[in-house]
């Protein structure tokens, strides 16, 4: 059971908040197996000197439309309680997809760097208090210092590349931290907090889902509910709906701009 | 399109005066910026645009031809035009994009109704330095038109209300071909009935549009683009709903000026 009242005063303040085992072992299993296959597919489809020269080497994008584990973590939604306390009821989708740290990847390997989500806004927001969105990381592995647990700076949340000393040691000895969590535990933060995966000197993969969630007038990464086939999106509540964008879709002719008008003013 | 050139007179104000304008009264009345015979092309066209649909009816009951640019020669023509392009970008930015591109009938039987636009946004952020967008209005009528600004209100908390803060209202005499610039969130009325208006509102490229251009035009309209007004309609925005279109654009974002700015993903 999620204490939402203290995991959103943990991301207001500190900028995150660990979640232990919020998934159920059986699913974990299925989303893992799921991304090993769709991480091979893709590999295979799309060569893997071209995904790592464009630094999507280990992302698996749009697991959505890609199997059932993943439809099935949209109906659970885990940690829905927080992002609606924290988001209001409209929050969706910006991204949702796979992350899969290689061994010799994360910090110090291309592309893993120190960097904060949605940091192209961050000087546009022009409020440091401002939460735009929160990132959901589901771990489907242990994590920990040898196999890439997620590096994060707490209380850095808003602050610009200048402000942030990410490559001073005695800075990083004292304000940075690494998350130690089981399979199925979650860590969610604000996207504009400062983080990086560690790096994985074990020899096996470190895998996660992420699923960071805007508020609903902020443009997504990928259109979620166009992106995903109409036999899935039948599957899925009203809720998951709600969550791709289905309702707050961007129209893309004059004639649905028209109804989302008319639906508004209903 | 160059035969068109000029359409747009320039605006006699420095982009440091505009925005300053902008940020702190929330409007800026520029002055003639079409001559009279563009006016009266223009407002035909939306006159007939308005005849096709489709069309939207705003709250106050005046009509919104929101296809203009699938109808209009001349409203198209703008999008390409220097000098407003010039405007466009020293107010909001060189990376903004169209959300509406209308022609706005204002009817006898229109009520008077306080407007204003990005008003979502303006909800969750109302920091004094966020800028969401921005909106041209151009009266075309021969008999000019009016409209109300409450100055400084795009500046007041989404819980304040419009009555209680007693802010001062700035009627605007507008003659034909004549433009007022208004800030994102500030409030607004049309005053004068059977007034034909341009309305052109941009936003940042991160905030979603009240519509995607790019695929809302047809191909014939947009093959007649040049290079802003391509980038104005959404072209390079990247709003992808395949793996393939979100592999696309990462490589554009990464080897292409035109790529939207990587906002995530490692």
């Amino acid at each position: 059971m999620i204490d939402v009242d203290a995991a959103s005063a943990a991301i207001l303040t500190q900028g995150y908040d660990i979640m232990p085992n919020i998934i159920a072992p059986s699913l974990v299993q299925a989303l893992a197996d799921a991304l090993n296959t769709l991480h091979a597919e893709d590999t295979a489809r799309y060569g893997e000197e071209y995904l790592y020269r464009i630094g999507q080497e280990g992302f698996v994008i749009n697991v959505g439309d890609r199997g059932e584990p993943f439809e099935q973590l949209l109906m659970e939604r885990p940690a829905i309680g927080v992002i609606n306390n924290l988001l209001g009821p409209d929050a969706f989708l910006y991204l949702f997809q796979g992350v899969i740290v290689p061994p010799g990847g994360g910090i110090g390997a291309y592309p893993w760097k120190w960097h904060c989500d949605l940091y192209h806004i961050a000087a546009e927001i022009g409020d440091r208090t401002f939460l735009p969105g929160l990132n959901c990381l589901f771990y489907l592995d242990d994590v920990n210092s040898r196999n890439g647990g997620t590096w994060i700076v707490p209380g850095t949340q808003g602050l610009f590349d200048e402000e942030v000393p990410y490559g001073d040691a005695a800075f990083m000895q004292r304000a940075a931290f690494q998350v130690e969590a089981s399979a199925g535990s979650a860590v969610i933060f604000n996207p504009l907090l400062w983080h990086c995966a560690g790096a994985n000197t074990i020899d096996r993969p470190r895998r996660a889902v992420k699923m960071l969630m805007v508020r609903d007038w902020m443009l997504p990464q990928m259109d979620y509910a166009r992106s995903i086939r109409a036999e899935v999106l039948s599957r899925l509540d009203d809720e998951s709906l709600r969550i791709l964008g289905h309702r707050s879709r961007v129209p893309r002719t004059f004639k649905e701009m028209q109804m989302v008008s008319a639906q508004k003013t209903v | 399109m160059s035969h068109i050139s000029h359409t747009f007179l320039d605006v006699q104000l420095s982009g440091s005066v505009v925005r300053a304008l902008l940020c702190t009264q929330g409007y800026l009345a520029c002055g003639r910026v079409f001559h009279d015979e563009f006016c009266s092309r223009l407002s035909e066209e939306i006159r007939l645009a308005a005849d096709r649909g489709p069309c939207i009816t705003a709250l106050g009951g005046n009509i919104r031809a929101i296809a203009l640019l699938e109808h209009s020669d001349a409203a198209l023509s703008l999008l390409d035009e220097e000098s407003l392009g010039t405007l466009m970008d020293e107010a909001l930015g060189c990376d903004l994009i169209l959300s509406r591109a209308e022609g706005v009938l204002a009817r006898p039987t229109s009520r008077l109704v306080w407007q204003n636009d990005f008003r979502q946004p303006r909800q969750h952020l109302p920091s004094r330095a966020f800028r969401p967008g921005v909106t041209v209005l151009v009266t075309l009528d021969a008999q000019g038109g009016g409209l109300e600004v409450m100055r400084a209100s795009h500046h007041l908390n989404p819980s304040e209300s419009l009555d209680a803060a007693k802010l001062p209202i700035i009627s605007l005499t507008l003659k034909q071909g004549e433009c007022v610039l208004l800030e994102g969130g500030v409030s607004y009325r049309l005053l004068a009935t059977g007034t034909v208006w341009l309305c052109l509102a941009f936003v940042r490229p991160w905030i979603k549009p009240e519509v995607l251009f790019f695929s809302a035009l047809s191909s014939e309209r947009f093959s007649r683009l040049g290079q802003r007004g391509r980038r104005w309609c959404g072209e390079y925005l990247g709003l992808p709903t395949s793996v393939e279109e979100f592999l696309h654009i990462e490589t554009e974002a990464l080897e292409s000026d035109l790529g939207r700015s990587k906002g995530s993903g490692i």
